[in-house]
């Protein structure tokens, strides 16, 4: 079971590091990283109710999945921009 | 449908959505169990739909018609989402609600009228990235965006966003005319040929992790500086204070390992 703080720390990490390997030419890590953001969030939603630093810290838990569902929508836009630029490329290269 | 079980689904996510889904399919049974999954999974991906208008605004098109426009996208990914796909369904969903849009805007328009003010911000935004490109050999950041050109940060991504959409409408005609429900892209296989991701989503993913550190100081916040002792949250939830003093320890650590680097956490 992930806790809130760990998913918020693994995501920024694993976004961090897509910056880095799409930095390094290597895009197609860089969107398994981004997919891995959009499955650890996925995940948690489902487990949400378990979540001891939910509880401990008071937050509304409305808003905090509103919030995590914004951003698991912002990176499956930003996986799907990607596969639209691919598209272009290739549509380039016809 | 029952409150009861509009509520019991209220917290699933897309992929366990799709997990029930593939269940009552397999089973071939109770119909209206599965309707009631699809209209969650639609419930569910409202705020996708509004996302992605909100990105072709600059089409001068009314953002509740680009939302309408979407939501037929939307409907369209939950009846088409073949269950047995390997891609995420948000990723299926969000292509068909972009072909969706932009089918609905070229529809309206022959020829796509760009606002002559985004042309002229378009080209202030070109030069103020090929400026710092060419003084630091990276892409501008947000907030340097915005100082140069005069904006607030959030301006600068709607300019980003803008500046995507209008460019996609044409590029998409082609595909769309091939197949009006195209299959998501094999993500993992993109960019193959040293292709480099533009500079403008490492500057999305940069406002992703903002977002995520405003949230995870608010919580830090919530979990430490409320006001509350431990014995009274212990009381609270039902827990010893000893046990809320671990959770709070193990949180600190955690926190510090992401901050410093887990070599001093």
């Amino acid at each position: 079971m992930n806790d809130l703080l760990s998913l918020i720390g693994n995501s920024i990490e694993n976004l961090s590091q897509c910056i880095a390997l799409f930095d390094q030419a290597q895009p197609a890590d860089g969107v398994e990283k981004l997919s891995s953001v959009v499955t650890e969030i996925e995940a948690y939603l489902q487990e949400i109710d378990a979540d001891p630093i939910l509880r401990l810290a008071s937050v509304n838990r409305g808003k905090i999945e509103v919030r995590l569902q914004s951003i698991e929508t912002d990176v499956t836009t930003i996986i799907s921009d990607l596969g639209d630029k691919e598209h272009e490329h290739m549509a380039q290269q016809a | 449908m029952p409150e009861a079980r509009m509520e019991q689904f209220a917290s699933l996510s897309n992929e366990r959505l799709i997990e029930l889904l593939r269940d009552v399919s397999e089973k071939n049974a109770d119909s209206a169990h599965a309707s009631h999954l699809r209209e969650k999974l639609i419930t569910r991906n409202i705020g996708l739909v509004k996302s992605i208008a909100v990105s072709f605004v600059n089409s001068g098109e009314p953002l509740d018609d680009l939302v309408q426009a979407g939501y037929i996208g939307l409907l369209n990914a939950v009846a088409n989402f073949d269950l047995a796909r390997s891609v995420r369904f948000s990723t299926y969903a969000s292509y068909l609600i972009k072909g969706e849009i932009r089918h609905y805007i070229r529809d309206k328009h022959s020829t796509i009228r760009i606002p002559q003010w985004v042309q002229a911000m378009g080209q202030k935004l070109k030069e103020v990235e090929e400026r710092v490109f060419q003084e630091y050999g990276r892409p501008p950041r947000v907030a340097e965006i915005a100082s140069h050109m005069d904006l607030t940060e959030k301006q600068v991504i709607q300019l980003l966003r803008g500046r995507k959409a209008m460019f996609y409408v044409s590029i998409d005609k082609e595909r769309r005319g091939q197949d009006p429900h195209p299959p998501a892209p094999d993500i993992a296989s993109l960019y193959g040929q040293g292709m480099k991701p533009p500079s403008d989503m490492h500057m999305r993913i940069a406002v992703t992790i903002e977002k995520l550190a405003q949230m995870q100081q608010q919580v830090i916040k919530g979990l430490f500086y409320q006001g509350k002792t431990q014995a009274e949250i212990g009381k609270e939830l039902n827990i010893s204070q000893r046990q809320v003093s671990r959770v709070k320890v193990e949180a600190l650590r955690e926190v510090k390992g992401k901050v410093l680097g887990d070599h001093n956490g």
